[in-house]
């Protein structure tokens, strides 16, 4: 956790606290409380009915809602985006994960987030939301944060200039780095890709490949520097599966293996 | 971004009057895959049996790359709507993108079932065969994608690469051309051109101008002149155009007749003329000639091929 987050987490901490003496006890109305502020805030009422509708049906308790809303509150107030979390939530009630359990996976994701946004160039208000989710997503699903800070040091110069490019980049640090794709190879593609401007939005299913590669016992290394062939002649991902002898699927509709 | 605004306008009437079928395709041609799921998803949940909202809202999923949340939609739009072949194609790449290819197999096979004409469903089981390395019954299938759409490249490609598996070679070498002569660009037409190198055909040849590997159809002559064909010009055409984005670029044209080097000299220096004429702003110095009056030595792979009469490109940067 970095001094600015640790700064801001208290001072939305303390605004709370200074909230709560002025409300009657209870679990109840911790949650009322809660509750209004997250609307307040710009959480989607759906969510809040959701968790509601939660205790309602005796599934959990009123603290436990007020505990689940509170880092959404939280993610608000640090001004992230509030989908993912949003998200979470709906997905960890859907599949009656214990409420502590769904919200210490939340107050992770605040910081995974806060981690991530800290390390995309300034200024805050102008940080690429959807890269911003790329990269924390992958964080909070095992990507090393070094790996996270890498990418942002080399190619974050990048972002505001060819947005795109940097979201595929994103996108494959992030994906890459969840099935544990050496990011020394991960590298070579993106300075591949950056130097040829051959990061199109396909570049997202290079996932796929690499799954289907390792099954047919074909090394990480041998995909990556064929990769590196491909994007340096402005090829397509349906290139790159042509020299590495695997046929693909387009996930999209489109022509070729996107 | 009025524009954006308007069709975005457009596309929420559209939702709200239940247009599913013109407003699912919107958010996949606008790659809006999250705001379609908000959409079509809260419209599923609306109406569980609307199988069109189901179907785009798993067609999303899949199009973010996350197959499992996708595949439970598109079941569902197969379950609702059984006989849309469509729907059931789906479920198939879904099952592929989860590694269940079994299932990816008998969905296409369902779906081919419903619609034989399915271009994409032969596609992917022809796929699916060259995976397992069933090449009989991958030919089988590309031809009748080819039957159903003659340009469908990934169907040319791989059927050209199926007939070298069977040992086909005289059909593989036709069906390599065939592939360059629609899509001579790129690293699959690199790859194709290498494959028929390595048949000892070289009537495509693999060159490195400049920074690109690019892929020419090589030089013809009329038989013992220095009078181009057609087909090569097309080459010479391209170069051109590289020279001229690239003021640096300078590409030497080396020209090879076994036993007659000044019919080399003279095919070297009228292809030279034939450029500087189509690109005046070319500077001569830019196209240096070499000429033998050998056969050109190609290393491909393991083999060497001696090419009595041929035509290479070589960059000089300056």
């Amino acid at each position: 956790m970095n001094k600015r987050y640790s700064l801001r987490t208290l001072a939305l901490l303390l605004a709370l606290c200074l909230a709560f003496p002025a409300r009657p006890a209870g679990a109840g109305d911790e949650l009322a409380f809660v509750s209004e502020r997250a609307l307040q805030c710009g959480v989607h009422s759906e969510t809040v009915d959701r968790v509601h509708a939660a205790v309602d049906s005796g599934e959990i308790d009123g603290a436990h809602g007020a505990d689940l809303l509170l880092p959404l509150v939280e993610a608000c107030g640090l001004e992230l985006p509030l989908a993912p979390f949003e998200d979470k939530l709906e997905e960890g009630l859907s599949k009656h994960v214990r409420p502590q359990v769904i919200a210490h996976a939340l107050q992770e994701k605040v910081e995974d987030y806060v981690f991530v946004r800290n390390l995309l160039p300034e200024p805050r208000e102008k940080v690429d939301i959807l890269a911003l989710e790329a990269l924390a997503e992958g964080v909070s699903k095992g990507v090393p944060r070094e790996d996270v800070e890498a990418y942002a040091a080399e190619f974050g110069g990048v972002s505001v200039q060819r947005r795109i490019p940097f979201l595929v980049g994103a996108e494959m640090v992030s994906l890459l780095g969840q099935v544990r794709f050496d990011y020394d190879l991960t590298r070579t593609m993106l300075e591949a890709g950056f130097a040829s401007d051959s990061l199109t939005p396909e570049w997202n299913y290079l996932i796929r490949l690499v799954l289907l590669a390792r099954e047919r016992g074909i090394k990480d290394k041998h995909v990556a520097s064929h990769a590196v062939i491909v994007l340096s002649d402005r090829g397509s991902l349906g290139d790159l599966y042509a020299r590495l002898g695997i046929t693909g699927r387009s996930l999209t509709g489109g022509a070729g293996s996107d | 971004m009025k524009k954006f605004i308007a069709m975005l306008l457009v596309a929420s009437v559209l939702a709200a009057a239940g247009c599913a079928k013109v407003v699912g395709p919107y958010y996949l041609q606008q790659e809006e895959y999250k705001e379609g799921i908000r959409v079509m998803g809260e419209r599923f949940k609306e109406n569980p049996d609307d199988a069109d909202s189901a179907y785009y809202t798993g067609r999303y999923y899949l199009a973010l790359n996350e197959p499992e949340k996708g595949l439970s939609y598109l079941e569902k739009a197969a379950e609702l709507a059984p006989g849309n072949a469509d729907y059931v194609f789906w479920t198939g790449v879904a099952y592929w993108a989860l590694m269940d290819f079994d299932r990816e197999r008998a969905a296409y096979e369902k779906a081919v079932s419903l619609d034989p004409n399915h271009i994409s469903a032969h596609l992917y089981l022809g796929h699916g065969f060259v995976d397992r390395g069933q090449w009989a019954q991958a030919l089988k299938e590309y031809d009748v994608v080819l039957g159903l759409d003659p340009y469908n490249p990934e169907a040319l490609y791989n059927r050209a690469r199926v007939l070298g598996e069977l040992d086909r070679k005289s059909g593989e070498i036709a069906a390599w051309k065939q592939f360059l002569e629609y899509y001579p660009d790129g690293s699959m037409a690199m790859t194709a051109t290498e494959q028929l190198n390595l048949q000892g055909d070289f009537s495509y040849r693999n060159h490195i101008i400049g920074q690109r590997n690019v892929t020419l159809k090589s030089m013809t002559f009329k038989p013992g002149t220095s009078v181009p064909d057609a087909d090569g010009r097309a080459s010479l055409t391209v170069l051109g155009a590289m020279m001229k984005a690239n003021r640096d670029l300078a590409v030497h044209i080396v020209a090879y007749v076994k036993g007659n080097a000044p019919l080399a000299k003279a095919r070297a220096a009228a292809l030279r003329d034939y450029m500087l004429n189509g690109n005046p702003n070319i500077d001569r110095a830019r196209l240096p000639l070499s000429w033998f009056g050998t056969a050109e030595k190609v290393e491909v792979g393991d083999s060497v091929f001696a090419l009595d009469q041929a035509v290479n490109f070589i960059t000089e940067v300056r």
